[in-house]
């Protein structure tokens, strides 16, 4: 006996009368929107609790930055 | 470039990743939850998904790690103690379900990364190559699991012909 065969035959056979609901495509759509707007969240969270770098603004020559200078 | 719509995408992968999911983990339920959370997942970076060269091995990926990582898989491979004793199984009722049957009982007794890999292999035809991927291991261990899986239905298979009974 060929197992290999005997094995793809079995799953053909049994997975192909698997009576299975119809699914909700606007549901995973919903779910996918929350999951997505955590994300966001998150990300926001951890900027502003310093947990994440936000990032650097490009330096404005009209306004350079302060500190100690040459003179 | 306007995303292909993904309710389309939905409605025509869905049953095959359901198949596929229940026979990881033989539970109908598990394998729908397991199925629809590997969706919203895709949605929720639908935009990068669908430039991928096959945005559905990304999505079987999701949905096979989410129910090989499911905690109620470990319940549902368990035996369930029951207050009635079933009835007892007979030759002839083996010989009703017949060869396929049979062996899909074997298969179901497998571990539950060994099923993954036999679903992968010979219902979704993947490589091994594609199936480590889509398991997050290497060919090697893909090659290992599967010729053990092989190894114990070869030996159940060589016993059920010795004994003229079904596979036990």
């Amino acid at each position: 006996v060929n197992l290999d065969d005997t094995v793809r035959e079995t799953y053909q056979v049994s997975l192909r009368d698997l009576d299975i609901p119809p699914g909700d495509a606007s549901g995973a759509r919903r779910a996918g929107s929350r999951i997505r707007t955590r994300r966001s969240v998150a990300a926001i969270t951890q900027v502003g609790y310093g947990l994440y770098p936000a990032p650097k603004a490009a330096p404005n020559p009209a306004h350079p930055p302060c500190g100690p200078t040459a003179d | 470039v306007r995303a292909p719509d993904f309710d389309e995408f939905y409605v025509v992968l869905r049953p095959r990743l359901v198949r596929t999911a229940y026979a990881v983990c033989h539970d109908l339920g598990v394998a729908e939850d397991a199925v629809q959370n590997a969706f919203a997942k895709a949605y929720s970076c639908w935009r990068r998904i669908w430039r991928l060269e096959s945005p559905e091995a990304y999505v079987r990926k999701m949905a096979v790690n989410e129910v090989l990582n499911t905690r109620r898989l470990a319940r549902v491979r368990h035996e369930v103690a029951r207050a009635v004793l079933p009835e007892e199984v007979t030759v002839d009722s083996h010989a009703s379900v017949g060869t396929h049957g049979d062996l899909w009982q074997a298969i179901m007794a497998l571990p539950p990364r060994q099923r993954a890999v036999l679903v992968l292999r010979y219902y979704d035809d993947l490589s091994e190559r594609q199936i480590a991927d889509v398991m997050g291991c290497s060919p090697g261990t893909v090659k290992s699991q599967a010729s053990a899986a092989m190894a114990t239905l070869r030996q159940r298979f060589d016993a059920a012909s010795r004994t003229g009974k079904g596979l036990t």
